[in-house]
């Protein structure tokens, strides 16, 4: 009989400036594990888990790099400390779009919604 | 740049090695990295995910400030290592990667999501946890 097997990896890395003020936060994000069967749930479980976790990497991405480049500026706390984090797709889709719009970001505001 | 994280192969060696007693090392030693990263399971002391070992402005291959096991799942079933860099000078820095005590393994290596633009005195806290038991 097998056994799952290998090593799981987490980490969370804390970027602060010289006074302790936080620039940016990143956890880990685990991709999603292989589908254990091939019926069409488990595919589908596991197309949903691939698609949340292709647009929850891109938003940290940008998240991330976004609070780097205005470390001098004043920021959404959401955009340093990554506490806002998309659960769902339809989250994760909203995150994206407002993190590229700028009166959004600044404002607060869900481009989405009005 | 996507983050990703892995242990790597030759850290399974490693880990084999030590468990059975045979000539390997513990986890021990972090670097910081530079230059385009992206963790695999092949990376060697030598190439780090892609990425460059940094050996300057506080980011050099240095022993963690703490190795210590905790409990994830199970008692003591999680290395946790943690550490505070320091930049001592302006350094992009990509992401870490976790070495043995002789410093010729690398347990596993971690990409961060977008490059870390570090000024002088800026700090760089890392938490990073390999944990043995899977599943529940």
């Amino acid at each position: 009989m097998e056994s799952q097997s290998g090593l799981r990896i987490t980490w969370g890395a804390e970027h602060s400036d010289k006074n302790g003020v936080l620039i940016s936060r990143q956890i880990h994000l685990l991709p999603p594990e292989a589908p254990t069967c091939l019926r069409l749930n488990c595919l589908l479980w596991y197309l949903r888990g691939a698609l949340l976790y292709a647009l929850v990497a891109n938003y940290e991405e940008r998240r991330v790099a976004y609070a780097e480049e205005n470390r001098h500026k004043k920021i959404l706390d959401r955009y340093r400390t990554g506490e806002f984090f998309p659960k769902t797709i339809w989250q994760a889709i909203h995150a994206n779009i407002k993190l590229t719009c700028p009166v959004c970001r600044k404002y607060n505001v869900d481009p989405l919604r009005g | 740049m996507a983050q990703t994280q892995k242990p790597t192969n030759l850290g399974y060696g490693e880990l084999g090695r030590f468990v059975a007693g045979e000539a390997a090392t513990c986890v021990k030693s972090i670097v910081g990295l530079t230059g385009a990263c992206t963790a695999a399971e092949a990376s060697t002391f030598a190439n780090p995910g892609g990425a460059t070992k940094l050996a300057a402005n506080g980011f050099v291959l240095v022993n963690a400030d703490t190795v210590a096991s905790v409990q994830t799942t199970v008692t003591d079933d999680t290395v946790q290592v943690d550490h505070v860099f320091t930049a001592s000078g302006a350094q992009s820095v990509t992401g870490f990667a976790i070495e043995n005590d002789d410093d010729d393994v690398v347990y596993m290596v971690c990409c961060f999501a977008a490059a870390l633009a570090m000024e002088t005195s800026d700090t760089l806290t890392i938490e990073a946890k390999m944990q043995f038991k899977l599943g529940s």
